[in-house]
C-alpha cells in the first residue's frame, strides 16, 4: 500500500506541499504573533512590497539550492525557480489565512494595507517553506518490508502495557518541551491580549481547529524527521487523530502555565478571558509541540 | 528491495498543476501591488466620522461611531472627540486610535453621562507617521 501511495505523483505532490506548509508555520509562527510586523504592513508602499516579494523569491531560489521543500533528486536551476514560485505561493496563502484567523487581517483595512500585511508576513513564512526539507526531513522511501516489520513491532509493543505508558510519557514530554520552546518567546507579549480582543467566539473555535489541523499536518502528513519512527512510538495516544487532540491539550496546559508564569494578564480577569488567552497561545504552542514530538 | 524510486526527471503533472495554481496566486498579488503602485497614494489623511446607534448601559449612553480615512496616508494616534451641550455646560468624551490607515475604517464608542442629543463627533488631531 505504501509503495502505491509513493509512486502516485499526486500523493507525493500533496506531501511536498504539506511539507512546505509545515515549514512555513514552524518558522513563521513567532513572527505571526508580532505586532511590529502587522504595523509594517500598514506603512509599506507599493515599491517596498514589490521589492520584498522579489527579495523573498530570490532568497527562496538560493535556499532551494541547499534545502527547498521538495525531496530533491538533482539540482536544476529552472526547476529550482519553479519550486521557489510554488514555495512563495504557499507562504502567501499560509500567511494570509493565519492573519485572517487571528483577526489581524480584515476587509476594513483597505486593499493596500491588506496586501502590505500579507507581503510582510509572507517573508518569514516563505523562509520556513524554503528550508522545510531540512526542518522536515522525510524518510518515506523505505520499502514495504520495513513497514510490515514496523507493524509487527507496533503490535508487539501494544501488547505490553509498560511500553504503551512509556511511549505516552515520551510523547507528552516532547510535546510539552516543544510547546515551551516556541511558546516561551510569545507568552509574555501583549499580542495575546490584542488578538483576544479582536476574536469572536467563532474565531476562537476556528483557531482551535487550525491548531489541530496544522499540528496534525506537521506530525503525520509531512513525513517530518522520521515518520516511520513515529509509527514505532506507540503510546496510549494510539490513533493519529486522538494523539493530535491529546497533544493539543498538553500544549494548552503548557500555555496556561506560561501565561500564569509571566502574569501576561491580571488574575482579576474572568476565566473566560483566560481561556481565550490560552487558546491563542495554544496555536504557536501546539505547533511547537508537534515539532517537539518529531524530535523524539 | 525495490530500487530507489527516484521520481522521473522533470516535472510531474501534479507539480505542473501546483505551479499553475501558484502562478495564479502570485499573479493576483503582483497585480494588486501594481494597481496600488499606479493609483495615487499621496493624498493626505482625511477623516469622516459617522455616528451609529446609541445604547443605554446603567446610567451612561454609549454612542457607536465609525471613522473612515478617505485619504491615502495613514493617520497615527487619531483623536476623536464628541461633545454635547447640557444644563451645566458642555460634556465631552474622546478616544484615540493608534492607526487609521488610508482608505480604511475603524470603529469606536464614546460614552456620555447625559442623553447625547445634538451630539457632534469630530476628529481633533492626528500624527503623520
Amino acid at each position: 500500500m505504501a509503495s502505491t501511495k509513493e509512486s502516485n505523483p499526486w500523493y507525493s505532490e500533496l506531501d511536498d506541499i504539506l511539507r512546505a506548509v509545515s515549514g512555513a508555520f514552524l518558522f513563521g509562527i513567532p513572527l505571526l504573533y508580532t505586532m511590529e510586523v502587522w504595523w509594517a504592513g500598514n506603512q509599506v508602499n507599493a515599491l517596498h512590497m514589490a521589492l520584498s516579494l522579489g527579495v523573498s523569491l530570490f532568497l527562496l531560489i538560493i535556499l532551494d539550492y541547499g534545502a527547498g521543500f521538495r525531496k530533491k533528486k538533482e539540482y536544476r536551476w529552472a526547476i529550482s525557480i519553479m519550486d521557489s514560485l510554488v514555495a512563495l505561493a504557499v507562504a502567501i496563502v499560509c500567511a494570509s489565512l493565519s492573519l485572517m484567523i487571528i483577526g489581524v487581517l480584515h476587509i476594513d483595512l483597505g486593499l493596500e494595507n491588506i496586501i502590505g500585511h500579507i507581503t510582510m508576513e509572507a517573508i518569514p513564512f516563505g523562509i520556513g517553506a524554503g528550508i522545510s526539507d531540512h526542518l522536515v526531513e522525510g524518510q518515506k522511501t523505505e520499502g514495504v518490508d520495513t513497514s510490515q516489520q514496523l507493524a509487527e513491532k507496533k503490535k508487539e509493543e501494544d501488547r505490553t502495557a509498560r511500553g504503551k505508558l512509556h511511549g505516552t510519557l515520551v510523547d507528552m514530554g516532547a510535546t510539552g518541551l516543544g510547546a515551551v520552546i516556541i511558546g516561551f518567546a510569545i507568552a509574555p507579549a501583549d499580542e495575546i491580549l490584542i488578538i483576544a480582543s479582536r476574536l469572536s467566539s467563532l474565531g476562537m473555535l476556528l483557531l482551535i481547529l487550525t491548531s489541530l489541523v496544522i499540528s496534525y499536518i506537521i506530525v503525520f502528513e509531512a513525513s517530518f524527521v522520521s515518520e516511520s519512527k513515529r509509527m514505532e512510538q506507540r503510546g496510549i495516544f494510539q490513533h493519529p487523530v486522538v494523539e493530535t487532540i491529546n497533544s493539543y491539550l498538553v500544549a494548552l496546559m503548557v500555555s496556561l502555565f506560561m501565561l500564569w508564569l509571566f502574569q501576561t494578564a491580571g488574575m482579576d480577569r474572568s476565566w473566560l478571558e483566560w481561556l481565550n488567552y490560552t487558546i491563542i497561545l495554544g496555536f504557536p504552542a501546539s505547533i511547537g509541540g508537534a515539532a517537539g514530538r518529531l524530535a523524539v | 528491495m525495490n530500487p530507489p524510486e527516484g521520481p522521473e526527471p522533470g516535472y510531474s503533472r501534479a507539480e505542473w498543476v501546483s505551479l499553475g495554481v501558484s502562478l495564479v496566486i502570485l499573479g493576483l498579488l503582483v497585480g494588486v501591488v501594481i494597481f496600488v503602485w499606479l493609483s495615487p497614494v499621496d493624498r493626505p489623511a482625511r477623516f469622516e466620522v459617522r455616528q451609529g446607534q446609541t445604547r443605554v448601559e446603567g446610567h451612561s449612553y454609549y454612542v457607536d461611531f465609525t471613522i473612515e480615512n478617505k485619504g491615502d496616508q495613514t493617520g497615527e494616534r487619531v483623536k476623536v472627540a464628541g461633545f454635547i451641550i447640557v444644563d451645566s455646560g458642555r460634556e465631552e468624551a474622546s478616544t484615540t486610535f493608534d492607526y487609521v490607515p488610508g482608505r480604511s475604517e475603524e470603529q469606536g464608542v464614546l460614552i456620555f453621562e447625559h442623553e447625547p442629543a445634538g451630539l457632534v463627533i469630530r476628529v481633533i488631531s492626528y500624527q503623520i507617521p
